[in-house]
């Protein structure tokens, strides 16, 4: 059924500018996700395989109530900026074996599913923020920036609801709802970006430029955080 | 000369620089390799006391700079809702000081479980009783596991019982 993430990706590249190009790309990429599920009997969320295919779908999800808003309804480079970020990682899905495992028992729980689904959800409004960060310095309007801001509130919230699940699962998982690894601190430390770049926006205007390239180095920051620990660094969350 | 200091102490700047601190000792300590894997073996204050500073600067550095951020916080909410009361209504007044207030009480938790706890690895098997150093103990009565159908555990769960005294409780 890898067809469907290729259909996915396909769509999102070449089709993007369309909004129905967009959804249908989106919903590929959420039928493979479906019967990724229905084959494991859960959510897919444990490794990259399925935590890349959930991150491009959460990015098409996203980014489809932003596509209805007058600011972006127009905006072609929005619709393949963010087309664009959900077909690389979809694609990037297909570098990894798509496992068939079945879980271990300290992700049987709940809370694990909602911290990594709520995580991915805040990681693709990081990204959306990213995108229409770059748009404005690429000449936009300033209506862009408010945009970035809402994208990166929700996100901040769905983060914060991840990292509060997060403790409760590893309370379950390990006994403790704190670890000292990199995939904690690294949680922290996206955390603590996005209170800075919430507070730096209450300066008022005169540092546009510096909120959207704040916006961008915040995904930066997520990448490492999803990514960068997850295979570069040991620690609890290691692929 | 103390307006000055509160001022100082209640400003949106010093917040942006102690955030700004905090994640940057966060990430150095991140990059500590195996020599802070012990930290998960012992309370914060415990591992503090014990951990050479060449391993543990990271950290005291984040907790002083935290202890500023909480100060920073709590003056900021102060003066937010001060600066706001009476011009609007309970709610807008109070909303946007709730995640001032999840952070808080984050700290204060954090706060609380680095100063004592006990974390230990153990063997148990049924029957076996483990005793707690503050008195108390519990007896495994069972231990079951769930296998898959080529022998994999998929699941484990034990029956405890909650010992009092030397004495069966429930």
């Amino acid at each position: 059924m890898k067809w469907l993430l290729v259909l996915s990706a396909g769509l999102y590249l070449f089709g993007a500018f369309r909004r129905p190009f967009f959804a249908a790309g989106f919903a590929a990429g959420a039928a493979y996700l479906a019967v990724r599920g229905v084959e494991l009997g859960r959510l897919p969320l444990v490794g990259p395989h399925d935590t890349l295919v959930f991150f491009s779908v959460s990015i098409g999800l996203m980014a489809l109530p932003f596509l209805l808003s007058p600011a972006l309804r127009e905006s072609a480079p929005f619709s393949w900026g963010t087309g664009g970020a959900a077909a690389l990682f979809g694609l990037a899905a297909l570098l990894f074996p798509a496992h068939a495992m079945p879980l271990p028992p300290i992700l049987r729980t709940l809370w694990f599913e909602l911290h990594v689904a709520l995580a991915f959800f805040a990681y693709a409004l990081f990204a959306l923020g990213a995108v229409l960060g770059g748009l404005f310095l690429a000449g936009g309007e300033r209506r862009l920036l408010d945009l970035q801001y809402r994208a990166a509130l929700v996100g901040y919230t769905f983060f914060s609801g991840s990292m509060v699940s997060g403790g409760i699962w590893g309370y379950f998982a390990w006994g403790t709802y704190w670890l000292w690894t990199p995939k904690e601190l690294w949680t922290s430390i996206l955390w603590i970006y996005y209170s800075f770049w919430l507070h730096l926006r209450l300066r008022g205007t005169g540092g546009d430029r510096t909120l959207a390239w704040s916006g961008i180095i915040g995904f930066g920051v997520m990448l490492f955080t999803y990514l960068g620990v997850s295979i570069l660094m040991k620690s609890s969350h290691s692929f | 000369m103390m307006k000055r200091i509160y001022e100082a102490f209640a400003s949106l700047s010093l917040g942006l620089w102690l955030m700004g601190g905090v994640m940057v000792l966060l990430a150095a300590g991140s990059f500590g390799g195996e020599d802070a894997a012990s930290l998960n073996e012992m309370p914060l204050f415990a591992w503090l006391g014990a951990a050479p500073v060449s391993v543990s600067w990271w950290l005291w550095g984040t907790l002083v700079l935290l202890a500023l951020l909480v100060l920073n916080t709590l003056l900021c909410s102060v003066e937010a809702i001060r600066k706001r009361y009476g011009k609007s209504g309970l709610i807008s007044l109070l909303a946007p000081q709730l995640m001032h207030a999840g952070f808080l009480l984050i700290v204060l938790a954090h706060l609380l479980s680095a100063k004592g706890g006990a974390k230990q690895g153990m063997q148990l098997y049924e029957g076996s009783d483990l005793r707690f150093s503050g008195g108390g103990s519990v007896v495994v009565e069972a231990i079951e596991v769930e296998t898959g159908p080529r022998g994999m555990p998929l699941d484990y769960r034990a029956r405890v019982r909650v010992a009092e005294g030397g004495r069966p409780g429930w």
